[in-house]
């Protein structure tokens, strides 16, 4: 076993709380928010209406494009509503409500796919598409369009990324150790759909109980490869930097050089799709931070957040922000109404004091070396600050990766990122 | 002495040289040209869709556009240059920016404090800055930091439009990462809706004490000059002109005062 890393990254406090505690269902919701956009790419149209009857997995939300993914009933019960709801990516969004009914019933049309050992390729690729399975680790990409290369574009590696670098979260790692056979049997099955030539499971040194666990799991043709602990080793172009030493070309993605990253819990969640026939309607949140129990639950998509951290035994006095996802990336959000979404991989409650003032950059330069992707954080957010969107594209902007690590070594407290991200949006509307 | 004819005859040569580059390479240009742009005002604000005063020159000399276009120099400027030509005017009614949102500090109804960049586009993506309607104003000022003429004010939290100062060059309408601003056609009274949620009434009541519920009074009320589509009254600005509508009455009896006249 080997220990892998890339240049420049952070090692902030690791404070995986929940790191032992084992995954519970969380007790289902008297009603559930369901975004019907959950994933990037085309966004879906209601395939119900107000008054209608839905099951446990009925289908809501589709749409006709490529880059897109269904969204499902998490719950048995009534649509009572469709319209503006809170969303824990873009402040607002068009949301399916439904009130639960007592007794659960499953759609009619959950059928697992025949034989999957041996079934198909293309009946595989079908079935992951239309059970709506996305990037589980936080970007949310359709996990179809990952899987489906073009013919000029062959994979020769597929690495299945357990390195789960957030610091507090703990949901993979569980997932790992409590569910290793489903994720080797889901990794079987994305190996039969790209058919590569090596199989890399990489998993971060800190997650002892995970590697043993997997470890013994492992079938022909798969290898696990033990990466350091630093943030952010989970990135996609990182981990193929540390365990094949090859860069994705700037503006390009990993199959460009025949390399598929896939999420262990995307794994899982494959493995559930065809092998149960069950569409993606609820995922491993680790609660975590300042709450007085920290759990790590299976929660049904558009749970509201209330309802995970009233079963964590709510919030210690003085917390102050609720952030989905870990404190590199997450996502502060404004109501605890929000839902939970097929990216949700964390809720973190954190005890913050006053956020500092801005200070002006003194070009100390630390920020370029943490930088993963070698660009220049510091110039980036000047060139957004001072508005001179022409130099943007010069200085990639586009390769940032929003990872955070800019920020969390400034002694200047400048908001990099959300300079960037201000960035990213302007280049994108001057575009249209 | 032979030096002396040497650098003579060498300077005669390299005369002969510059009189031939010069027929040459000569570029034809327009002698109005200059005249024209010394005219406009020179702020080149690109109100008039051209990249600066001198591209707008160029435009018009080369009977590509016609005279009229330039806001800041107005009626007089237009006048000079079209005179200058000897071609006739493109007419324009001056336009200006209104603001559709009603909000102010007092009224802006927070859900949780940003703190960030003091921008709105940057907060904009930040769960919308915290503030509960998503429609609404942010309230950093894009908008003042981009305009050209310093014709944008924060009044109390929310920005306000010297309508007077306008050149309705539409740097602001860019800016707002909402789309808040519209260009209207300048008219006295100035008549706006001042909102953009397009949510029902009961759901603008929530996060807004001041938007357009879409009761519809003013459509009764203007016969048909408000119209309430897709939950905001919108205003037919050419209706307007023709009816003889009451606007006071209009203005007086929207229950959360988001008809602005001006």
């Amino acid at each position: 076993m080997k220990k892998l890393s890339f240049p420049g990254g952070v090692h902030p406090a690791e404070a995986k709380l929940t790191a032992s505690a084992p995954i519970e269902n969380l007790p289902l919701p008297e009603k559930v928010v369901i975004p019907l956009q959950q994933h990037i790419g085309a966004p879906n149209n209601p395939t119900v209406k107000k008054g209608d009857e839905v099951f446990t997995g009925t289908l809501i939300g589709k749409g006709d494009a490529f880059v897109s993914s269904p969204v499902f009933s998490s719950v048995t019960g009534k649509v009572v509503e469709i319209g503006n709801f809170f969303h824990p990516v873009t402040g607002k969004g068009i949301a399916v409500a439904i009130e639960r009914k007592e007794e659960e019933v499953l759609d009619p049309a959950i059928k697992p796919v025949e034989d999957p050992e041996n079934a198909e390729k293309e009946v595989l690729l079908e079935t992951i598409r239309a059970k709506g399975i996305v990037g589980m680790g936080g970007a949310t990409f359709p996990t179809h369009v990952k899987l489906s290369p073009p013919p000029s574009k062959p994979i020769d590696t597929l690495i299945i990324n357990g390195a789960e670098c957030e610091p507090y979260l703990t949901c993979d790692d569980r997932l790992m150790i409590e569910s290793g056979q489903e994720i080797i049997k889901g990794v079987k099955i994305i190996q039969k759909i790209l058919n590569p030539e090596k199989t890399f499971i990489a998993i971060e040194e800190n997650k002892p109980e995970a590697i043993s666990s997997l470890q013994k799991l492992l079938e022909e043709n798969m290898e696990i490869v033990v990466v350091k602990t630093k943030y952010p080793q989970g990135g996609e172009k990182q981990l193929i930097k540390a365990i094949l030493k090859r860069d994705v070309p700037s503006g390009g993605l990993p199959l460009d050089i025949g390399i598929v990253v896939q999420n262990v819990g995307t794994c899982f969640a494959i493995y559930e799709a065809v092998y149960r026939g069950k569409p993606l309607y609820e995922r491993v949140v680790t609660v975590t931070g300042e709450v007085n129990n920290p759990r790590n639950l299976r929660v049904r998509l558009g749970t509201p957040v209330s309802c995970l951290v009233e079963f964590c035994g709510g919030l210690k006095e003085g917390v102050n922000q609720v952030i989905f996802g870990g404190p590199m990336m997450g996502i502060a959000q404004i109501s605890l109404d929000t839902p939970i979404i097929k990216g949700t991989s964390g809720v973190l409650a954190l005890k913050r004091k006053e956020f500092p003032p801005e200070y002006p950059c003194i070009r100390c330069a630390r920020c370029v070396d943490v930088c993963p992707t070698s660009i220049l954080p510091t110039q980036l957010a000047k060139i957004v600050k001072f508005e001179k969107w022409d130099l943007l594209e010069e200085y990639h902007l586009m390769d940032c990766i929003e990872c955070g690590c800019c920020v969390y070594v400034c002694p200047s407290n400048i908001p990099i990122v959300q300079y960037i991200k201000a960035g990213k949006d302007k280049l994108r509307r001057m575009k249209k | 002495m032979l030096s002396l004819i040497f650098m003579i005859s060498l300077g005669v040569f390299f005369a002969i040289l510059l009189v031939i580059a010069d027929k040459t390479f000569h570029v034809k240009e327009d002698p109005r040209l200059e005249k024209v742009v010394s005219i406009l005002p020179g702020v080149n604000c690109g109100a008039c869709g051209f990249p600066s005063c001198e591209a707008y020159a160029k435009g018009m000399c080369g009977g590509e556009t016609a005279p009229g276009l330039c806001s800041i120099g107005g009626e007089e400027v237009n006048r000079k240059i079209a005179k200058l030509l000897g071609v006739s005017m493109e007419s324009q009614d001056k336009k200006v920016a209104i603001l559709r949102c009603n909000v102010d500090e007092e009224t802006r109804k927070v859900l949780a404090s940003y703190q960030g960049a003091p921008s709105c586009l940057a907060s904009n993506l930040t769960q919308g800055g915290g503030i509960a309607c998503s429609y609404g104003c942010l309230g950093f000022a894009d908008c003042v930091k981009v305009c050209p003429v310093e014709a944008i004010k924060m009044v109390k939290g929310s920005p306000v439009v010297d309508y007077e100062k306008c050149i309705s060059c539409g740097k602001c309408v860019e800016a707002c990462p909402r789309n808040l601003f519209e260009l209207v056609p300048y008219s006295k009274p100035l008549i706006y809706v001042a909102c953009s949620n397009t949510e029902p009434g009961r759901k603008v009541r929530a996060v807004c004490s001041v938007g357009c519920i879409a009761c519809k009074i003013c459509e009764k009320l203007s016969s048909g000059a408000f119209q309430v589509i897709n939950n905001l009254s919108r205003l037919d600005r050419v209706k307007v002109k023709g009816e003889n509508i009451d606007w006071n009455k209009v203005i007086e009896k929207c229950p959360t005062h988001v008809i602005k006249g001006e």
